[in-house]
């Protein structure tokens, strides 16, 4: 699979934290979209297919969680990412159900944008095999 | 007389009947008046609005009919064709519209010419509603329109009005927000909690419109019931009263007259008939006539007395006698007779006559209703058919010991048809001849079963009473003036041995006094006699008694003394107290048992009396203070109470004297000068019979130190809320630094690809870039901010465990391997950044291996123990002296449930102000970057709050340092 196919998608209502993932995966050769809300992620999703989204659990009009659940309604064969400042955060019942594990959870601040980097791709491989 | 005192309550009822009359029809009036000049009110009002009303409608028809439109300013006016094409219109606008598909038009297409049809609907212009009146003329429709509100030129204020449509909805009232409600049409109603009166008119030539007047009444109506209820109610009770006493006054009259008749009987045939009978006539008259002006003094409800029944009995008996014995058969004797028997007949008491067999041959209504049967059904039977069995005998006795000289009075039992028992009290004279033969009996009744039930209760309380006695728990038992037993109860049986039988008769200085007793019992008797002095009377004593064997037992005894004429009954209530003496040794035990516990006491406990003087003090109390109990004995409180407090002693006795019970702070100053602070809980007590204070002194040294934990502890807790708060609140920003520093660095990167392309792009060199940033120390900067950014991450990252709920489950582990695995990691943990190695210092362990497993989070307990070796390890590198050997000695032991873990160094130790402040979160002694400050807050907070144990510390600075951990051996319970 070619890097440049590969689209990430990152919902996170703080600029600086969306546009700097956005240029890292950028750098590294991903295409990558960004959106400041929910809604606006989900009209994204609408429009494109995304291999992977990285998303903040304090949306400004709906929690991470409902934004997940409503996503996979429209592409379930997104790799979705969970990226919060709680380090206590634990994907709920109807996360787990849609195959949303504590390996898809990542804490605030991330100390090496390498280590997501490859998260991702380690998620989108595995949901590659888990449909292949 | 009897007759004017009737007739005064007769009239005085007719009179309070006209009176009541005349009240209620003037209570009537007023409010008739009342609610009439409302209406009047309402009426006037109403045929105001009316003719207003009217006024406008003739100037609507008059400029429906007119050729011209009008001037009238509030009217709109349309001319339209039949086909609905608007033809004039007064605005001038709307011409040539046709309105053909409007529901206006739908409604008056069928109009016949001349007809008028009103409508209330949204207006063309502007959609206002609006109040239409169409007239019809051949080719065309009129329309006049106006706002409903200019039907009315004035506005009232005395009432709410409507302008209703078609089914009574309005279309139009001053008060907006009406308007499309449902007017009821009724004319009095019940509206939003009031009550209205409804004055409603509907125009005839229109049929559409009506309009209503509504005025408030509820309070009128509230007092016009409130009148009328009084009224009734006035009415009720006066008639009932009156009925009442209208039926006693009947009742009473009857009596009188018929009295009255047999006196003057008997009065007249006194003089025309010789002989003894009209003389004991006479006399029996006479009697009567005695009995009734006394009777009619003293009450109306004479025949109630038994005293008057038997008077009544005894003249009837007479009469009958006399009347039946006599052979000559005049005119006179008759009629007196037939008095007599109108007497006796009406009477309220019960009749019976009987023959020498026993049958009845007469009886009258007042017995049938007595017992419920008819009067055949009792004439024929004997009066024994109407008892039961042993009433029978009684009876029959009776009657049969006739005492021939004086009627008899007796209670006996009937029963009534239903069953029932009915007591009577029967007075009875038997009938004899001339030649004294029996030729009947003759008995009047009375009813006296309620009284009856009454006497059967007493006599029923009477009988529970002695059945008391024969239950009592003491013995009881009567004497006479003489020492002779009267009364012996079951309890005496059982108590001395000999039976009632037996006892009864005997003297009491035979039976149950003992020998020691028997003179002093004999005197006191005679003394008694003498002097009346009653030294052993109505008084609790102890003494000695003798049962049937012999044998002596404790007993309690109380005498009381009844005089019954010339002689006197004693009556002694005895109780055996051998129980009684068994628990007062029982209580002596358990003094002792007390004497033990207040010797055993941990805290001081001091008896003194009101001067402060020491009575009593417990070991605890001598080893505090220092001196033996002897010498506290011989001490006072001033001489141990800290100067500062000893002047409030005196105040302080006081309080407890007067309250009982208080509590106080204080110091005492032990033998050897050291002061100790307590806290003094005093109650006042009986203490060999004197009052004296008991006070409890608690060392209250240990509890501070516990007050001041629990502070720590509180403060720990808020920094951890104040965490949990900010560490969610930093990670954003933090995330951009780390973030912003990585990808910065990353496009700095003179190998890839894209950063090449922009430098190309912009003519930049690269490399020279790169060394440019690298010359002014950029790189250094950055890579500085990047730490900056992970040491503040993992600050957060460890503030938030003072927070965190630990959800691991307790083991059951072994503490000596976790301290093993600890020292393994420790030793492995070599740092080079670090200054110290760990395997230069010497361990010692010292383990109780009678230690159990300690419930615990093992991975807590590893942090906790390698967080304090580590400080220990760093602190013993700061002594710079080679001849220094480092130690830490690791410590076991168990104490009251605690397993207690010692981490002990050698090292420079701790000051005071440093212990005290050692667990705080942020205080640190090391160099900054070395350490958060919070290895030792977060140690706490794991053995405190997730292990329910207690972290501590104390120090010799120069000498040693040491740490205690304390953990409960048992989860749950116990702990801090």
């Amino acid at each position: 699979m070619d890097i440049k196919n590969i689209n990430i998608i990152i919902i996170d209502d703080e600029e600086m934290i969306r546009g700097l993932i956005k240029d890292f995966l950028e750098d590294r050769g991903l295409s990558v979209e960004s959106a400041e809300n929910g809604g606006e992620g989900l009209k994204l999703l609408l429009k494109k297919k995304f291999d992977a989204a990285i998303v903040d659990v304090r949306l400004p009009d709906m929690s991470g969680n409902e934004f997940i659940i409503k996503a996979y309604k429209i592409q379930s064969g997104t790799c979705f990412m969970i990226h919060t400042g709680h380090i206590e955060y634990k994907p709920s019942p109807e996360l787990l159900k849609i195959g949303i594990s504590m390996e898809s959870v990542i804490i605030k601040p991330i100390m090496d944008l390498n280590v997501l980097y490859d998260k991702i791709l380690g998620g989108i491989m595995k949901k590659m095999d888990n449909a292949g | 007389m009897e007759r004017s005192l009737s007739q005064i309550i007769r009239e005085t009822v007719l009179f309070t009947g006209r009176i009541w009359f005349i009240f209620l029809l003037s209570g009537i009036a007023v409010s008739f008046a009342f609610i009439s000049y409302h209406f009047t009110t309402l009426m006037n009002d109403s045929a105001y609005l009316k003719e207003d009303f009217l006024k406008r409608l003739i100037q609507i028809e008059r400029e429906l009919d007119s050729g011209k439109f009008s001037t009238i300013s509030y009217i709109t006016r349309i001319n339209f064709k039949e086909s609905g094409v608007i033809s004039e219109s007064s605005s001038g606008k709307l011409i040539n519209i046709n309105i053909s598909r409007s529901s206006l038009y739908k409604n008056i297409e069928a109009l016949k010419t001349g007809e008028i049809y009103v409508t209330y609907e949204p207006d063309f212009i502007d959609s206002m509603p609006r109040i239409f009146f169409i007239k019809r003329y051949p080719g065309h429709f009129s329309a006049v329109s106006f706002p409903p509100e200019q039907f009315f030129s004035t506005r009232m204020k005395s009432a709410e009005y409507y302008i209703t449509g078609n089914n009574d909805i309005c279309i139009y009232s001053p008060d907006t927000s009406k308007i499309g409600d449902m007017i009821s049409p009724a004319p009095v109603i019940y509206k939003n909690e009031k009550i209205v009166l409804n004055i409603g008119g509907s125009l005839e030539k229109t049929g559409k419109i009506n309009f209503k007047i509504m005025l408030d009444i509820t309070r009128e109506f509230m007092i016009l019931l409130l009148f009328s209820t009084a009224f009734i109610l006035l009415n009720i009770v006066i008639q009932r009263r009156g009925v009442k006493l209208n039926r006693d006054m009947n009742l009473l009259d009857l009596e009188f007259t018929r009295l009255n008749l047999l006196i003057q009987g008997y009065i007249a045939s006194s003089g025309t008939t010789g002989g003894s009978l009209p003389e004991r006539l006479d006399i029996s008259a006479k009697a009567i006539e005695k009995f009734l002006v006394s009777a009619g003094k003293e009450a109306f409800v004479f025949y109630e007395s038994r005293q008057v029944m038997d008077l009544m009995q005894t003249l009837m008996g007479n009469i009958l006698q006399l009347t039946s014995r006599s052979k000559t058969d005049t005119e006179i004797l008759r009629k007196s007779e037939e008095s007599y028997r109108t007497l006796i007949e009406t009477t309220s008491q019960g009749y019976w006559l009987t023959d020498k067999n026993d049958v009845t041959t007469g009886v009258n209504e007042a017995l049938c209703d007595m017992l419920g049967f008819r009067a055949e059904e009792i004439l024929g039977k004997k009066p024994m058919d109407f008892t039961d069995e042993k009433n029978r005998d009684i009876l029959i006795k009776k009657i049969r010991t006739i005492d021939r000289t004086v009627h008899r009075t007796y209670e006996l039992d009937l029963i009534s048809k239903s069953g029932r028992v009915v007591m009577t009290y029967i007075n009875a004279t038997t009938l004899y001849d001339d030649d004294l033969n029996v030729t009947g009996s003759f008995a009047l009744i009375s009813d006296i079963t309620e009284r009856k039930t009454t006497g059967i209760e007493l006599r029923k309380s009477r009988e529970r009473a002695r059945l008391i006695l024969q239950a009592a728990i003491d013995a009881v038992i009567e004497i006479d003036d003489g020492g002779v037993i009267q009364s012996w109860n079951p309890r005496a049986e059982e108590m001395f041995g000999w039976s009632a039988g037996e006892a009864l008769g005997k003297n009491l200085t035979d039976t149950i006094i003992p020998v020691k007793y028997r003179f002093a019992h004999i005197n006191g008797m005679k003394r008694f006699f003498a002097s009346g002095e009653e030294v052993v009377l109505n008084r609790r004593m102890e003494m000695s008694a003798l049962n049937r064997s012999g044998n002596e037992f404790p007993v309690e005894l109380s005498i009381s003394s009844i005089k019954t004429g010339d002689t006197h009954l004693f009556s002694g209530f005895i109780r055996d107290i051998t129980e009684k003496s068994r628990a007062e040794r029982e209580i002596r035990a358990s003094e002792y048992k007390f004497r033990t516990l207040f010797d055993n006491a941990i805290d001081a406990i001091i008896i003194h009396d009101s001067e402060s003087r020491i009575l009593e003090v417990n070991r605890a109390g001598c080893e505090r203070l220092g001196y033996s109990r002897d010498e506290l004995l011989t001490m006072s409180l001033k001489d141990f109470v800290h100067i500062d407090f000893r002047k409030l002693i005196p105040e302080r006795i006081k309080k407890i004297y007067n309250e009982g019970v208080a509590t106080f702070e204080s110091i005492h100053v032990r033998r050897n000068k050291k002061e100790v602070s307590v806290e003094v809980n005093s109650r006042l007590i009986d203490f060999n019979g004197t009052p004296a204070v008991l006070s409890v002194s608690r060392d209250m040294t240990e509890r501070n130190k516990t007050y001041r934990m629990m502070v720590q502890t509180e403060k720990m807790m808020t920094v951890g809320g104040l965490a949990a708060g900010m560490a969610h609140e930093i990670n954003n920003p933090l995330g951009i630094i780390l973030q912003g520093i990585q990808v910065a660095l990353g496009r700095l990167a003179p190998d890839n690809e894209k950063n090449r392309e922009a430098a190309e792009r912009l003519g930049v060199d690269m490399d020279r870039v790169i060394a440019y940033l690298t010359e002014r120390k950029i790189f250094e900067y950055l890579e500085g901010i990047r730490h900056a950014g992970i040491r503040a991450s993992k600050i957060v990252t460890d503030m938030l465990q003072f927070t965190r709920q630990s959800t691991f489950n307790y083991v059951n582990s072994d503490i000596h391997s976790i301290i093993d695995k600890t020292l393994d990691f420790a030793a492995k943990d070599f740092d080079l950044r670090k200054k110290y190695d760990f395997k230069n210092i010497r361990i010692s362990k010292m383990y109780d291996n009678g230690i159990p497993p300690v419930p615990c989070i093992e991975n807590e307990i590893e942090q906790v123990l390698l967080n304090l070796l580590k400080n220990s390890a760093q602190s013993m590198s700061l002594i710079d002296d080679d001849t220094f050997l480092p130690e830490i000695t690791i410590r076991t032991s168990m104490d009251s449930g605690f397993a207690l873990i010692e981490i002990e160094d050698n090292g420079p130790g701790m000051s005071s102000d440093i212990l005290n402040r050692l667990f705080e979160p942020f205080y640190t002694t090391k160099e900054v970057g070395e350490g958060t400050g919070l290895g030792l807050s977060i140690s706490y907070f794991i053995i405190r709050t997730n292990h329910n144990g207690m972290l501590s510390a104390d120090s010799e600075p120069g000498k040693y340092a040491r740490i205690t951990i304390k953990l409960p051996l048992k989860r749950g319970s116990g702990g801090y």
